[in-house]
C-alpha cells in the first residue's frame, strides 16, 4: 500500500478534483491518497466524486477553511 | 458531509451576529426602508448559498469538464421551483385584483443575448465562480475571489457602457417572447415544466451511457 499526497492549497475549482482524478489513475488498488484542500467547492465534490467511483473517503477539516481529504482507492 | 471530522475550530458566530445586527442598524437609517427587507433577503439567499454549496459555475462547467451533473439537477430543481412559484404568485395576483406580470417586465432577446451569455460563460469558469459564487466565496475568504470581484464589476461597468453602443444596430433583431401571452399561464406553466425535465431526463441519460 503507497501513500500518495496532493498539496491543493490555493486552487480553485474545478483544478483539485482536475488532479485528484489524475492521481488516482496512476494509483494501485489499495493505494491511500491525501489531498489538502481550502476551497469550499472542492471539500465538496472531491468527496462526491469519490462516493460515487465507490472509494472510501474521509473529510478532516483541520483549520478553518482548510480540509485534509484521504481517499482510498 | 457525514464523515466530517473537525478539530481546533472556533465558532464564529458571535461575530456574525453582530455583524448582522450593526448592518440592521445601519439598513434603518437609510431613507429607503425597503432596502432593510432586501438586505435580509440577501443575508437569507447568501445563508442559503453559502450552506448549500450551490454554484452556478460548476452546475454549466463540471457536465462538460468532469461528467458530474449533480449541481444540474440542483439548479433544475431550483428552477423548477421558481416556475412553479411564480404561477401561485399570479394566481393569488388574479384572485386579489391585482394587475398580472405582463410583457413589459420581459427584456427582448436578440444575438447579442447569445454574445454576452457566451462571454460570462468563459469568463464564469475562468473565475471560478458567477456572481453570487463570487460573492459567497469573498466572504468565505478566498483571495482570488477578491480579485474576481474587481474586474467583476470594471467589467461589468464596460459591459454596460458598450451595450449603449452596440444595442441599437441589433433593435430590429430582437424577439420578444412571453409564454403566458401565447399559451396562458396554465399552459406556460406546463411547457416550463416538460422543459426543465426534458433537460433532467437528458442529462440523466447521458450519465448513465457513461
Amino acid at each position: 500500500m503507497k501513500k500518495y499526497e496532493l498539496n491543493c492549497l490555493g486552487e480553485a475549482c474545478p483544478v483539485p478534483l482536475i488532479r485528484v482524478k489524475k492521481e488516482m489513475e496512476k494509483m494501485e488498488k489499495g493505494d491511500v491518497l491525501l489531498v489538502h484542500v481550502d476551497y469550499a467547492c472542492a471539500m465538496q465534490n472531491i468527496p462526491n466524486w469519490a462516493k460515487e467511483e465507490g472509494h472510501p473517503v474521509e473529510l478532516v477539516e483541520v483549520n478553518n477553511g482548510e480540509w485534509d481529504i484521504t481517499i482510498t482507492k | 458531509m457525514d464523515n466530517i471530522k473537525q478539530s481546533r475550530k472556533k465558532s464564529q458566530l458571535g461575530v456574525a451576529v453582530i455583524f448582522i445586527i450593526v448592518t440592521i442598524i445601519l439598513a434603518f437609517n437609510l431613507e429607503n426602508s425597503r432596502l432593510v427587507m432586501f438586505l435580509l433577503f440577501g443575508m437569507a439567499f447568501g445563508l442559503v448559498l453559502q450552506r448549500s454549496r450551490f454554484c452556478f459555475t460548476s452546475a454549466f462547467r463540471d457536465p462538460i469538464i468532469l461528467k458530474m451533473y449533480t449541481m444540474v439537477n440542483y439548479v433544475l430543481l431550483s428552477l423548477l421551483v421558481g416556475v412553479v412559484g411564480v404561477y401561485f404568485l399570479q394566481i393569488i395576483y388574479s384572485i386579489q385584483g391585482k394587475e398580472l406580470t405582463g410583457l413589459s417586465a420581459v427584456t427582448p432577446f436578440s444575438p447579442l443575448t447569445m454574445i454576452g451569455a457566451t462571454l460570462f460563460g468563459i469568463g464564469m469558469v475562468l473565475a471560478g465562480g458567477c456572481a453570487s459564487g463570487t460573492l459567497v466565496r469573498i466572504s468565505e475568504g478566498t483571495k482570488l475571489h477578491f480579485l474576481s470581484f474587481i474586474f467583476f464589476v470594471l467589467g461589468s461597468i464596460l459591459g454596460g457602457g458598450f451595450t449603449g453602443i452596440i444595442e441599437p444596430a441589433f433593435s430590429n433583431l430582437k424577439v420578444r417572447l412571453y409564454l403566458p401571452e401565447m399559451f396562458g399561464w396554465t399552459g406556460a406553466l406546463i411547457i416550463q415544466v416538460l422543459i426543465i425535465m426534458m433537460i433532467y431526463f437528458t442529462c440523466k441519460k447521458i450519465k448513465n451511457k457513461k
